[in-house]
């Protein structure tokens, strides 16, 4: 069952973190399959990042295809750590219903901004 | 293997062996989705599908071979109805509190199951089965990817 050009195309597009300042926040875009691969990346990239303590740091989620606990994991790490500081806000947005869904199933819906 | 529903005209059955290495989830994601979208099976259910055997393989993986590389067996019935799945690997789950997120990968696959997921131990090792609903509604998954 060896897959085909078309699927290699679209599938195996390696997971992408583009990080975006604007003036009013910093915007961490996802882009493929956030499962353990791409978590590895992510909690780097977020390592990085919340280190500098942003003001306001929006996660995007529109482009990510699938979503696993590995990814659930990293994003709740993320939350919890801006929970826990006055200064800062995060914001997970744009969650495809198929990903939303697994909010749903972990019990986490209430982090999504929706 | 995971259930005594007896096949009807139409029914498949996809069986795969993994290495048993984390690297493997990605083309087991693309093998799976692209049978289901074969079998006509909807975007929402291959999604959830290629989810729960995600869950189901990395804890056979991490808890069963402990990141050891070994066989993990993957087997998807598809039914007229709903799709029944199956992982078995060749280890024991001995560790009774794993990490938070991989605690959730079982809750994962029982909030999407239609039925129930159970884990048994086997003569070589542990299996999980679980069932879930083979029609969501929504174009199929073959469709829906190009």
């Amino acid at each position: 069952m060896a897959p085909g050009p078309d699927d290699d195309e679209v599938v195996d597009r390696p997971f992408e973190v583009e990080i975006v300042q604007t003036a009013r926040a910093v915007h961490v875009n996802l882009r493929g399959d956030l499962d353990d691969v791409g978590s590895a990346q992510l909690d780097v990239a977020l390592d990085a990042l919340l280190r500098s303590e942003p003001a306001r740091t929006v996660i995007e989620l529109k482009d990510v295809a699938t979503l696993t606990s590995s990814g659930i994991r990293t994003l709740v790490r993320a939350w919890n750590w801006a929970v826990d500081r006055d200064e800062t806000t995060l914001v997970i947005t744009g969650a495809s219903p198929s990903v939303r869904r697994i909010f749903e199933a972990c019990g986490l819906l209430g982090i999504l901004w929706e | 293997m995971s259930d005594a529903t007896p096949p009807e005209p139409g029914d498949a059955h996809l069986a795969l062996t993994l290495v048993g290495a984390l690297e493997g989830l990605a083309p087991m994601r693309r093998q799976v989705r692209a049978v289901l979208g074969a079998f006509d099976v909807g975007i929402d259910a291959a999604d959830d599908v290629v989810l729960v055997l995600n869950e189901l393989v990395t804890n056979a993986i991490e808890h069963g071979h402990r990141g050891a590389v070994a066989p993990v067996n993957v087997d998807v019935e598809i039914r007229s109805e709903d799709l029944g799945l199956t992982v078995g690997d060749h280890g024991t789950w001995l560790d009774p509190a794993p990490q938070e997120h991989r605690g959730r990968g079982l809750d994962i696959a029982r909030a999407l199951a239609s039925g129930p997921t159970e884990v048994h131990r086997t003569a070589v090792g542990t299996e999980v089965s679980t069932v879930l609903p083979r029609h969501r509604g929504g174009p199929s998954a073959e469709a829906g990817r190009r």
